[in-house]
């Protein structure tokens, strides 16, 4: 017999042995360097009153150190803006960078075309340089507004909103604010609870919340919403200052802060959930990280009879 | 449709017309093989004409046909894996009937040597890509802590690659582990795994044929993009009364067959059930929480001879994982008094049941008809109980809270096979099932001050109608080529949109000389079904939905070819098969989604793309002797591209592996001695890890931290090699046989990759860390055999 002599209980006892020294089951592996590069959100306004700033950060590879602590922007970018006849047309620079966190804001403040396509380029040495484009979008037209106001909810005010838009050519992506102004000359913010949005899907809880009019052929669409607002003042009978004032503020955003937007949505909502798929931050600057976008704004306002 | 319709006129009229001409073109031999012993039915024993150098195959209960010319002798040489050839001298003056029985060798010789029939015919056979592994052979192979499993010995075939260690999932020529149909006793099983994967659901002794299709897949089968695994149960002894049982470190099993009628009707039954928590049990404590897991499955048949034309069988399987934890608190002061119990359950299992009806109709024609039941169900489930006492009343509130998805089918097929001609062998039928699905029901229940109340939200059940036919047709054209040919049609009913598509199937074989031949196959499949999962490892929370009206099939087109030599001298048979596949459709999750409170918007979490898998593949199999196994090779490429992913570029499938090997040896030592081992070897799995950080600040000065993982699947994780030790020692004796079996699993304590995570040390250092499962792992089982 092959294995006559052979004790099996010896055999036992050395596998156990082998199993109880070998129970380290930890390794650490490298992976390789990342070569820092520019994140920023550079975002262009066709509305001339607007004031733009630009942070630009470093990435770092995920095994520096402290980063959270270690802040700072990058001093020196050499940031500009570029038309579509290739002509530098802006310029931003930082100049209390070196202090930590700044931002970059415009020398020559060049406002930016509805329809105009520009490049903006970002250069700084020890980083690949950053570049990105976007086409300016067509100031937003909105056919008809309507507000009925409706019953009473706990601790706030129920209405019906009801915007109509005029159809842009193309695929379009907005985004609204919406205001009522009371006779006290309060601001007071309208929020939706409402899951139905009309012709086309509109964040659910979030009047705010970026929507495109992708799949749209009609010449209008119509977003109707169930709204809530919440009174600031009461008068002495307890009965809510009723809102004098509808201000809609209805933003055209590019393509590139749409995705950017819902990207960051999802990612917020998993970035906790350990068992959810890796997510990259939707980013259109090559070489870089974060959102280069651009966004043209209309104001409505709609009088309320009281 | 109405070209199948024609196309099977017109082989029936051709049969008939040959009929009037028998004396020319011959009689029908037919029949059922069986063990001599216990007059199991045999399948896929190999029925060879010697003369003529062609022959058949039984099929799945054991029956067989073939034409042969009249009044000619013929030597026909019947073998079957295990068991003695018999070679038989048939001179046919008409249609005949013959029932021919085998006996097995480890009952005349005491020993087991293998010999698979099927690959003896690999030369022969037009069929592509398709492996038959004996279950005795499955059996001897070092088994994870003792536990024979079936689809972890399919892992080491070329071809077939394995997920992560220690799970059970199959990735079939660049597929996902749900782009395979795995039938028990011909019904679809939906999640084959127990213990998070790392056993599955089939207990070996329960087991009597395994069949695997990685291409070429035959008409027949249908519904599932990279294969089909063909799983048959024993029926059980016609003669006498048999039993087995083992113990092993993890699980204990008990299998015992008999005849309930002699020659008439026999059953089968088999059950395995962990105990680690019974085990766990006495070191714990309520108040400081009990936490607990096991499984167990159950296996039954009843196969029923109600003529000699006429069978019947009835089969059920059943199976059921559970993890608890639960807890108790009590305070109270008195007369006073207040018990909370608080119990948490996360148990999954699948039941399928099957009746089966065979008819021989004539020595041409055999039938087979069948119903089909079978659901998978996972429940996430959370109870609360309060108990107050006092003032000589007492009064208990329940409340419970549960997550549960499912899927059920229910279905009625049959099919014919019909030997037409002798150079026509023809297989048709079709089928329905009726699909539910519940991909997330929402259930609170309870009792609060003698309130009983019930709440269902979530996901409503969707009703799904799938429907088939199918033809096929193995046509000898000469002696040295041979072709299957088949088509299939599926119709499947989603929502409002109707589904309907043709599936062409084509292999054939042209044989070079006697031992090497050259093959060349195509298959076209379609998938309805989706596995939703982030892990690709089959947790029971994977869950399965319907193609809708939004979410299209998946669809997979393969070509493979290759050669099969067999070298008669060595007893070794080599095959070298390439392969093309393309599949379209496959689902994923979008970035940044999981399961995880998934339900009714399912749709809205998911995203459809193409893949793209190529490879080779060598196998060489010693299928006799003392010494016996394989060695597998594989070289292959597997790829996805989604445009919602990965920037819409193409990136590596988490399972891409560039090279696979095996290599399996069973040796037999003596009359009770067997040695066996295994060794695995696999090129990293793809995966995506984090690379960098960056900080971004929009212009009110609110600032967030992301992370960029780079190109998804990037990262190779280091190759996974493994050695498996196995001994085993066997006594006969005066009841039967007893043995022991030792081994090791990864003899050499590899350190294989796991998983790797990002490291936050406390010294401020970041650091990426690999994780790996099993270190060397002994094992011991004991088996018995009662005769």
């Amino acid at each position: 017999m092959y294995l006559g002599t052979l004790n099996l209980t010896r055999l036992i006892f050395i596998s156990i042995l082998f199993a109880c020294i070998s129970c380290e089951t930890v390794v650490e592996i490298d992976v390789p360097s990342h070569q820092p590069r520019l994140s920023m959100i550079y975002v262009l306004d066709a509305d001339s009153n607007a004031q733009t700033s630009v942070y630009i950060f470093p990435s770092r590879g995920v095994k520096v150190d402290n980063f959270l602590n270690d802040v700072k922007s990058v001093a020196g970018v050499n940031l500009q803006l570029i038309n579509q006849a290739s002509k530098v047309v802006d310029s931003l620079s930082c100049p209390a960078c070196f202090l930590g966190v700044a931002a970059y804001q415009p020398l020559l403040h060049y406002t930016p075309k509805a329809g105009n396509t520009y490049m903006m380029r970002a250069e700084k040495a020890g980083f690949p340089t950053a570049t990105a484009t976007v086409t300016v979008p067509q100031k937003p037209e909105l056919n008809q507004i309507r507000f009925l106001p409706g019953s009473n909810a706990d601790f706030g005010q129920r209405a019906r909103l009801e915007l109509s838009f005029k159809k842009q050519t193309g695929v379009n992506y907005y985004q609204l604010e919406v205001w009522l102004l009371d006779s006290m000359g309060e601001m007071l913010e309208v929020f939706t609870d409402d899951t139905n949005s009309g012709d086309i899907s509109v964040g659910n809880n979030d009047l705010r919340a970026p929507f495109s009019d992708q799949n749209l052929n009609q010449l209008s669409f119509t977003i109707a919403k169930n709204v809530i607002y919440y009174p600031f003042y009461y008068d002495p009978w307890g009965n809510a200052i009723k809102p004098v004032k509808l201000i809609v503020k209805v933003r055209s955003i590019s393509q590139s802060l749409f995705l950017f937007a819902n990207s960051e949505k999802i990612y917020d909502s998993t970035s906790d959930n350990p068992f959810s798929e890796p997510l990259n931050l939707y980013s259109n600057i090559q070489n870089g990280f974060g959102v280069f976008g651009a966004r043209n704004a209309a104001t409505f306002e709609l009088n309320l009879t009281p | 449709m109405r070209l199948l319709f024609c196309y099977l006129i017109i082989i029936v009229a051709f049969g008939n017309l040959q009929k009037a001409f028998s004396q020319e073109h011959g009689f029908v031999l037919s029949g059922i093989i069986k063990d001599s012993l216990s007059s199991e039915t045999l399948v896929g024993a190999s029925v060879l004409v010697e003369e003529l150098l062609s022959g058949t195959t039984t099929n799945a209960y054991g029956f067989f046909s073939i034409r042969l010319p009249a009044n000619k002798p013929f030597k026909l040489r019947i073998s079957y894996v295990g068991y003695a050839r018999k070679v038989l001298e048939i001179q046919l003056s008409s249609d005949m009937r013959l029932d021919i029985m085998l006996s097995s060798l480890d009952k005349t010789l005491g020993i087991v040597e293998i010999s698979d029939s099927r690959l003896e015919r690999a030369v022969e056979s037009a069929q592509l890509g398709l492996v038959s592994i004996p279950i005795e052979q499955i059996k001897q192979v070092p088994a994870f802590l003792g536990e024979v499993d079936i689809l972890k010995v399919l892992q080491l075939l070329p071809g077939v690659q394995s997920g992560n260690e220690g799970s059970t999932g199959l990735y079939v020529r660049g597929g996902g582990p749900d782009q395979n149909l795995i039938l028990l006793d011909g019904v679809p099983v939906y999640n084959a795994n127990h213990l998070f994967g790392f056993f599955s659901i089939f207990n070996a002794d329960a087991v009597k044929h395994v069949d695997l299709y990685k291409g070429g897949h035959p008409a027949r089968y249908g519904g599932r993009l990279s294969s089909v695994l063909d799983i048959t149960m024993k029926e059980g002894n016609m003669q006498n009364f048999k039993a087995e049982a083992g113990i092993g470190l993890v699980a204990s099993r008990l299998f015992v067959e008999g005849p309930l009628q002699k020659d008439k009707t026999s059953f089968m039954f088999s059950a395995r059930r962990t105990y680690i928590d019974a085990l766990a049990r006495p070191f714990q404590r309520l108040e400081t929480g009990v936490v607990g897991y096991y499984f167990y499955d159950l296996n039954a048949k009843i196969n029923h001879i109600i003529s000699n034309k006429d069978r019947i069988f009835v089969s059920a399987y059943t199976g059921y994982d559970q993890f608890s934890a639960r807890y108790r608190s009590e305070s109270g002061f008195d007369d006073f008094k207040q018990r909370n119990d608080s119990e948490n359950y996360l148990d999954w299992g699948n039941i399928t049941t099957s009746i089966r009806w065979n008819r021989i109709i004539n020595n041409k024609l055999f039938m087979n008809v069948q119903g089909l039941y079978t659901r998978y169900r996972f429940r996430t489930r959370n109870v609360e109980k309060e108990q107050v006492s006092g003032l000589g009343s007492s009064t208990t509130n329940t409340l419970q809270y549960a997550f549960i998805s499912s899927i059920v089918d229910v279905g009625l097929q049959a099919n014919i096979e019909y030997s037409a001609t002798k150079n026509h062998h023809i297989r048709s039928g079709g089928g329905y099932i009726l699909h539910q699905f519940r991909p997330g029901t929402i259930q609170q229940k309870g009792n609060i001050f003698e309130n009983p109340f019930e709440q269902l939200q979530g996901s409503k059940a969707i009703y799904v109608h799938d429907a088939f036919v199918f033809v096929e047709d193995e046509w000898k054209i000469s002696q040295r080529m041979k072709v299957l040919t088949g088509a299939r049609f599926n119709l499947f009913y989603a929502e409002t949109t109707p589904y309907l598509v043709f599936e062409p199937r084509l292999s054939g074989r042209y044989l070079i000389n006697t031992n090497l031949s050259a093959k060349l196959g195509y298959a076209r499949m379609n998938q309805f079904l989706h596995l939703l999962t982030n892990s690709g490892i089959g947790l029971p929370t994977d869950l399965w939905v319907p193609a809708t009206n939004q979410i299209k099939p998946q669809r997979s087109d393969q070509v493979s070819g290759g050669l099969a030599l067999e070298l008669p001298k060595k007893q070794i048979e080599l095959s070298f098969e390439a392969y093309y596949k393309v599949m379209e459709n496959l689902l994923e999750y979008q970035e940044g989604s999981s399961f995880l409170g998934i339900n009714a918007d399912w749709q809205e979490r998911v995203t459809q793309g193409r893949g793209e898998a190529y490879g080779f593949e060598m196998f060489a199999h010693k299928k006799e002797g003392k010494t016996n196994g394989w060695i597998g090779y594989t070289l292959s490429w597997s790829n996805r591209q989604f445009d919602a992913l990965n920037e819409g570029k193409v990136f590596p499938y988490r399972y891409d592996r560039r090279h696979d090997i095996s290599f399996v040896i069973n040796r037999q030592l003596d009359d009770n001695w067997r040695l066996s081992g295994v060794w695995v070897y696999g090129t990293g799995n793809a995966v995506t890890l984090p690379i960098a950080r960056y900080n971004l600040m929009d212009q009110t000065g609110v600032m967030n931290q992301y992370v960029y993982y780079g190109e998804r699947n990037s990262y190779r994780m280091a190759p996974y090699h493994r050695l498996d030790l196995g001994l085993t020692h066997t006594r006969f004796t005066k009841y039967g046989e007893r043995n022991f079996s030792f081994g090791l699993y990864n003899a050499y304590n590899r350190r294989n990759p796991f998983f790797i995570d990002l490291s936050y040390q406390i010294d401020g250092t970041n650091k990426f860390i690999q994780y790996s499962l099993f270190p060397v792992i002994p094992y011991v089982s004991w088996n018995f055999k009662f005769n």
